[in-house]
């Protein structure tokens, strides 16, 4: 947990490590967290970043999200979000989307 | 009643009188006796006092008595009676006495007051006063006075040509009457009753001097500078009084029409600085002001000081107040160009300090004035950021809401004079909500002979008594206490302004330019959206939009440590939108990040937002854009 009260909870899975963020992401906790999960799907075959519990992000994080795609592409490996659809304006949809590369 | 029974000061009179002052009981019974009477007769008061009058009557005067007792009886007065009477030593004197029965109070006459006068005491003085007649002889009709002798009554026993024959007058129709019943004053009982005061008081020795109305033969009333003087006598005692008077109705009226003609003056520049002051001051919401102008109060004390208010084409609220050398009719006018010349010229400089170069340039130009100080601000009511400059003016007093008042002593360059001293300085402040500005002309706190630091010092210490009025008790207050306190040779502007951007509900915080803020932002913005009826998609996008707005201050504003601050400011305006200002101070840089991801943030928020709008300038960067708040209704 960071001390602008992001958690981050790493389950390992058989073949893919699911990873769950709950709280903010912002410009406070980017970086670290950029590293950390940098780290973990260097570490992992395939990911699943779980952003039910995120409660505000923003372009930072959406930076993130498509910088691990992109090396994920690069090595060959699986990346994928799993989030509720967002509120935004315009789109609405009540499953869960999933994307993958 | 007996004289003993009157006040002490009466007694006072009784006894330091030059005249024996003797009174008795209807039987003749001698009740009291003064110290004149003790001189002129001989007895002491302990050994007369319960003695019969008679005592002193000679044996063949006696009868007279009788006659006086029958008078008083009936209540009658008796007058300057001339007689003899007997001293303690058995020599015979001449008197003139004067008798006045004493009533008790339902008016029975229970005894008599009498006054006796050595006659040749009085022979004496008379003899002086003619001695000194001549003596004034040469002064009385050689000289452009009027001058005259009176006697300690009042009685007018001289006068000089020039008071008869100038006026119209002749020597009988005023000699030998009672001065303050002369013809001279017969228009006005008022001034006739100041002369007898003051004959009065000059008999005991008083100098009287004042400027009094009066009358010549043809009716018309004129004005003269009269005095009465005491004249003495080797021994000090006061013999007789010496009217002198000028003549100065001329003078007065020359005098009279000059005032007049500097008060129409007054009037007319009073007037014309009125019409060239802003008959209403507009202002954004967020920002409450109140001014006011007092004249000087000497005759042409009026004209050279100014204030405004007016707006800016970016959002901003300007004010202006300054002070033109000099008084009176070309003074305001000379006001009415400068303070039209700046709210011209703002609009069209970047910074205040440059709008008062420009300024200076068009004192440079026109032969309206050579030397004015001017004092200028400029406030972004969304975010509270003041960027001000002086040209020789005194500085601003700023009073934050909480904390200690302080100077905004920054930006000075010298007055204007035409002078092309090239570009004036600016400086910049971030106002906390609900502080207070307070503008002002010298003429508030100089004091002839003060220095300025002691002036500013006592505007300073009742700085922070202000910090809870409004601005029109503001003003109140001020002038009050600095304004209103007799004669002041200087015309006075203030002009109070209060940063209240919350006043109307909206949201406004400033905090430091620091990632780690962000949180307390969004919780800060979250509670003030819960207490309003937005939709959970509208609450996302206003957190996301000023979530990146901010962002972009707090990576690309300040590149230095501690970083400066970061303003947001949220309204909700009529039309149903959420109007957004984020305000930084720093200046924009690029950091490492490639222009993508800034770009990114941007994409987001015009996405979210309308009328998005981004400013850099030196002073910092503003964002600002709106957002519906019921998407369906905007969509």
């Amino acid at each position: 947990v960071t001390d602008t009260g992001l958690s981050v909870e790493l389950e390992y899975l058989q073949e893919r490590t699911l990873v769950r963020l709950n709280g903010d992401i912002d410009l406070s906790n980017i970086n670290d967290l950029q590293q950390r999960l940098e780290l973990t799907a260097d570490g992992s075959l395939n990911v699943v970043l779980d952003l039910t519990g995120v409660s505000y992000l923003d372009s930072q994080g959406l930076r993130l999200i498509k910088r691990l795609h992109e090396r994920a592409e690069l090595r060959g490996s699986v990346f994928a979000t799993v989030a509720p659809a967002a509120p935004s304006r315009g789109r609405r949809s009540n499953s869960r989307t999933w994307t993958s590369t | 009643m007996t004289i003993e029974a009157q006040p002490a000061y009466f007694a006072a009179v009784v006894d330091t009188s030059n005249d024996a002052i003797v009174s008795k009981a209807l039987d003749g019974t001698i009740t009291s006796w003064n110290a004149s009477a003790t001189r002129i007769f001989g007895y002491d008061r302990d050994e007369i006092v319960g003695l019969n009058i008679r005592t002193l009557i000679p044996p063949e005067l006696q009868r007279e008595e009788d006659e006086i007792l029958r008078r008083l009886r009936a209540g009658e007065y008796i007058e300057h009676y001339e007689t003899v009477r007997l001293t303690k030593d058995g020599r015979r004197i001449d008197v003139s006495l004067s008798i006045s029965p004493i009533t008790d109070d339902t008016g029975r006459v229970i005894g008599a007051a009498k006054i006796a006068r050595d006659i040749t005491t009085r022979r004496e003085a008379e003899e002086q006063l003619l001695a000194a007649t001549v003596k004034f002889e040469s002064v009385f009709n050689q000289s452009g006075i009027f001058a005259g002798i009176l006697d300690l009554e009042g009685t007018l026993r001289e006068i000089n040509d020039l008071a008869v024959d100038w006026c119209g007058y002749t020597r009988d129709e005023v000699l030998d009457q009672p001065f303050w019943a002369t013809r001279w004053w017969r228009g006005s009982e008022v001034v006739q009753d100041r002369l007898r005061e003051a004959t009065l008081k000059a008999a005991q020795g008083d100098v009287f001097r004042e400027r009094l109305r009066y009358w010549i033969a043809d009716g018309s009333e004129r004005l003269v500078d009269f005095a009465l003087h005491p004249i003495r006598d080797d021994s000090g005692a006061v013999r007789f009084l010496y009217p002198t008077g000028i003549d100065i109705t001329d003078r007065v009226r020359a005098e009279e029409a000059l005032l007049a003609l500097e008060a129409e003056e007054r009037e007319i520049a009073l007037g014309l600085q009125r019409a060239l002051l802003p008959a209403k001051l507009v202002v954004p919401e967020g920002v409450s002001v109140s001014a006011r102008y007092e004249a000087g109060s000497t005759a042409l004390e009026v004209g050279g000081d100014w204030y405004d208010v007016f707006a800016l084409p970016d959002g901003r609220v300007a004010f202006t107040v300054g002070d033109v050398v000099g008084h009176g009719l070309a003074a305001a006018a000379a006001m009415g160009q400068l303070r039209t010349a700046l709210a011209a010229l703002a609009p069209y400089a970047e910074r205040p300090g440059d709008a008062l170069t420009r300024l200076d340039d068009f004192v440079g130009s026109t032969d309206a004035t050579d030397f004015a100080t001017v004092c200028y601000g400029a406030l972004d009511p969304a975010t509270g950021a003041f960027e001000y400059a002086s040209a020789g003016h005194p500085p601003i007093l700023l009073v934050p809401p909480t904390g200690a008042p302080r100077w905004l002593a920054g930006a000075q360059s010298p007055p204007l004079w035409g002078g092309n001293l090239g570009d004036r300085p600016t400086a910049m402040t971030v106002l906390e909500p609900g502080s207070l500005l307070v503008l002002y002309s010298d003429g508030l706190i100089e004091r002839r002979g003060e220095l300025i630091e002691d002036s500013l010092g006592r505007l300073m210490a009742v700085g922070a008594s202000l910090s809870d009025l409004s601005p029109f008790d503001v003003c109140q207050s001020l002038l009050t206490t600095f304004g209103i306190d007799g004669i002041r040779d200087d015309d006075i502007a203030v002009l109070a302004v209060r940063f209240e951007p919350d006043a109307k509900g909206g949201f406004y915080l400033t905090f430091p330019a620091e990632p780690q803020e962000l949180s307390g932002l969004r919780q800060s913005m979250r509670s003030w959206l819960e207490g309003r009826d937005v939709p959970g998609e509208t609450r996302d996008a206003v957190l996301l939009a000023v979530g990146e707005a901010c962002s972009n201050s707090i990576e690309h504003a300040y590149h230095s440590r501690p970083p400066g601050e970061v303003t947001v400011r949220i309204d909700e305006q009529l039309d149903d939108f959420f109007a957004v200002t984020v305000r930084d101070y720093g200046r924009f840089l690029p950091v490492s990040d490639s222009p993508e991801d800034r770009g990114r943030g941007t994409t987001l928020m015009k996405a979210l937002t309308s009328d998005f709008a981004r400013t850099s300038t030196g002073e910092g960067t503003t964002v600002r854009f709106r957002l519906p708040i019921r998407v369906n209704e905007h969509a």
